[in-house]
């Protein structure tokens, strides 16, 4: 396949995002004499919006803008996870979540809800902080249990991180079960993701996070190609394979940590974007890394778009939603690689 | 450039090297021979710094590798392993511009530098790969691959070339073109370890061979030597029918049994 310029991917990307950050702002609702129905704003109504001091331009401000940020935040940091991740274990079906960390947040996060932290004065920012824990506690453990000295085996590490999900799974479970009604539903709800009611506040805590981990990311990018075919050949490029694995997991701990705390555990968009952006730009993490983290972005804006729009008035959780059509759309995407020999990693 | 004496290694309580004893010198291009499990492999991979031996001492350019930082002992150090399998979708060219990873380090990202491009392709010319420079590594041949590898390797532009069975998968042309630019590479003062199963290539374009068998140094020594020596029969087990070439100089061996 021939391949495009890193300038112009990058640009492509950018643009795409713009335009679906912009359709995203536009769209709006507006409740009428019993029917729902959406419209799209003229861009003069938009610019109203951004200058006016009316209901319409609160709305605008502190709901709408914050949930875009956030979508967006959310969506760069999990992909760029992902590109991480694939790098690091070596596999393109990696995720952010394969190594547990969304099980240990979501653990955190029952748990948080069963003791009624969400009712208490933290509300929802502290399901989201208690999550945030859970992720960065479950990264430290799984690594913990997978590194041999300053080696960090990939078939280990995914081992530790498999092993580790179904435990929290399990835990999560027992907790649940102990919960009442209304706690259980809480805690199902958390755990589909979600965007609604994202406000600037938290995204304020998350986005000097997300914005770190990318430019480690970035930083780590060339190391990632050393990385491709196995620490001793990454070594004999002059690349300390255990350093590179365990710098990337800090960045991704706190990408997906961040990212989990504001939007609860967002499924695929961290496997699914690095893939098809890799398809388009190419192997090298120099480039695939900030094209997947715009993409990223783009994507979940778009999602969350989505979610607002097909049972408008009422909202689906932004991560049923990507799950819905990414787990199909990655199958389409499998059979094709499979029919055409390009399947790698194999 | 290396100095081993009495290294060992082992693993998990098994012996797998005991008492190697070498010296390389800039400009020798050495061969390791035994066959299978003889401890070849482990024995290139702890000269590269990716295994500590468990006793003896070793230096490469005057220390242990395993104490010297990595970047710094990539810009002078060159490994080629046995195996090689890339996870994801690389570009020839890309496989081949990692060679220069350890001599470029600047900026966030550390972008290929022109200069690298042309040494990158240059290196592709030698190993007469240029031509497939936009292809991806996984499309390719074995032997295609291999010898993008070996580019790779002269990219790094290493004082010291370490590879592991570099001719496998290599139709004997290209295994002939390989041995004979590696013993060109070692005029300017670099200095080549090669294990390979091909003994007559090794007795042709080697100074020196040492044989290993069991995990023990058999014998080291000039290759006409040690191909004449009773040594060569003890370690892989076969009779062989020895000759020399018409040139009256080259010796080779065939299996006679």
């Amino acid at each position: 396949m021939k391949r495009s310029s890193p300038a112009f991917a990058i640009g492509v990307a950018l643009l795409l995002t713009l335009l679906a950050v912009a359709l995203s702002a536009m769209v709006y609702g507006q409740l009428g004499s019993g029917a729902a129905a959406l419209r799209l704003a003229s861009p003069h109504r938009l610019l109203s919006w951004f200058l006016d001091d009316d209901i319409e331009s609160k709305i605008f401000w502190r709901l709408r803008l914050p949930r875009i940020v956030g979508a967006a935040l959310v969506g760069a940091g999990l992909a760029g996870a992902g590109c991480a991740f694939q790098a690091t274990l070596r596999n393109p079906l990696a995720e952010p979540y394969t190594l547990g960390v969304s099980s240990g947040a979501a653990l955190f996060a029952v748990l948080a809800i069963r003791f009624g932290l969400d009712q208490s004065f933290a509300g929802a920012a502290g399901v989201g902080l208690a999550a945030l824990v859970g992720a960065l506690v479950t990264v430290y453990v799984v690594w913990r249990i997978a590194a041999i000295g300053d080696h960090l085996p990939p078939s280990t590490l995914l081992l530790a991180g498999i092993t580790v999900a179904m435990f929290c799974g399990a835990l999560t479970m027992v907790v649940q079960y102990t919960a009442e009604v209304g706690e259980v539903y809480r805690m199902v709800r958390w755990m589909m993701g979600g965007l609604d009611g994202v406000l600037w506040r938290p995204l304020r805590f998350a986005a000097p996070g997300v914005l770190l981990g990318l430019m480690l990311l970035l930083y780590l990018a060339r190391d990632f190609n050393a990385l491709a075919a196995g620490s001793d050949a990454a070594a004999s490029l002059g690349t300390h394979a255990g350093r590179t694995i365990t710098l990337a997991f800090a960045a991704s701990a706190l990408l997906v940590g961040a990212g989990i705390a504001v939007a609860g555990p967002i499924g695929f968009v961290g496997l699914i974007v690095p893939h098809v952006v890799r398809a388009l730009v190419g192997a090298d993490h120099r480039v695939l890394i900030p094209v997947s983290a715009i993409a990223g972005a783009g994507t979940l804006v778009l999602c969350d778009l989505g979610a607002r729009a097909i049972l408008f008035p009422a909202e689906l959780p932004v991560g049923v939603l990507t799950a819905l059509f990414g787990g199909p759309f990655f199958l389409a995407l499998l059979m094709r690689e499979k029919r055409s020999g390009g399947l790698w990693g194999g | 450039m290396i100095e081993l004496s009495q290294i060992q290694f082992a693993y998990a309580g098994n012996q797998v090297l005991g008492g190697i004893d070498l010296q390389v010198e800039p400009g020798e291009l050495i061969a390791i021979v035994g066959p299978n499990g003889a401890g070849k492999s482990t024995l290139l991979r702890i000269i590269a710094g990716l295994l500590t031996p468990s006793a003896g001492t070793l230096k490469v350019f005057g220390k242990p590798p395993m104490e010297q930082e990595r970047n710094q002992l990539a810009r002078r150090l060159a490994y080629l392993s046995q195996s090689y399998r890339m996870a994801f979708p690389f570009t020839v060219l890309e496989v081949v511009l990692m060679g220069r990873y350890a001599h470029n380090r600047s900026g966030l990202l550390r972008l290929d530098r022109a200069a690298d491009r042309e040494l990158a392709m240059a290196a592709l010319a030698r190993c007469e790969v240029q031509d497939l420079a936009q292809r991806r590594l996984d499309e390719l041949s074995g032997g295609e691959r291999r010898r993008v590898l070996i580019a790779q390797a002269l990219c790094q532009e290493a004082e010291l070339l370490l590879f592991d069975e570099p001719t496998a998968g290599l139709d004997p042309k290209h295994a002939i073109d390989l041995f004979s630019m590696l013993q060109s590479e070692c005029k300017n003062k670099r200095s080549v370890l090669i294990v390979t199963h091909d003994l007559n290539l090794a007795a042709r374009f080697a100074d020196r061979l040492l044989l290993l068998h069991d995990g023990k140094q058999l014998a080291l020594g000039p290759s006409a030597e040690i191909l004449a020596s009773a040594a060569i029969t003890e370690a892989f087990s076969i009779e062989l029918h020895r000759g020399t070439l018409p040139d009256g100089v080259t010796p080779y061996v065939v299996p006679s049994t």
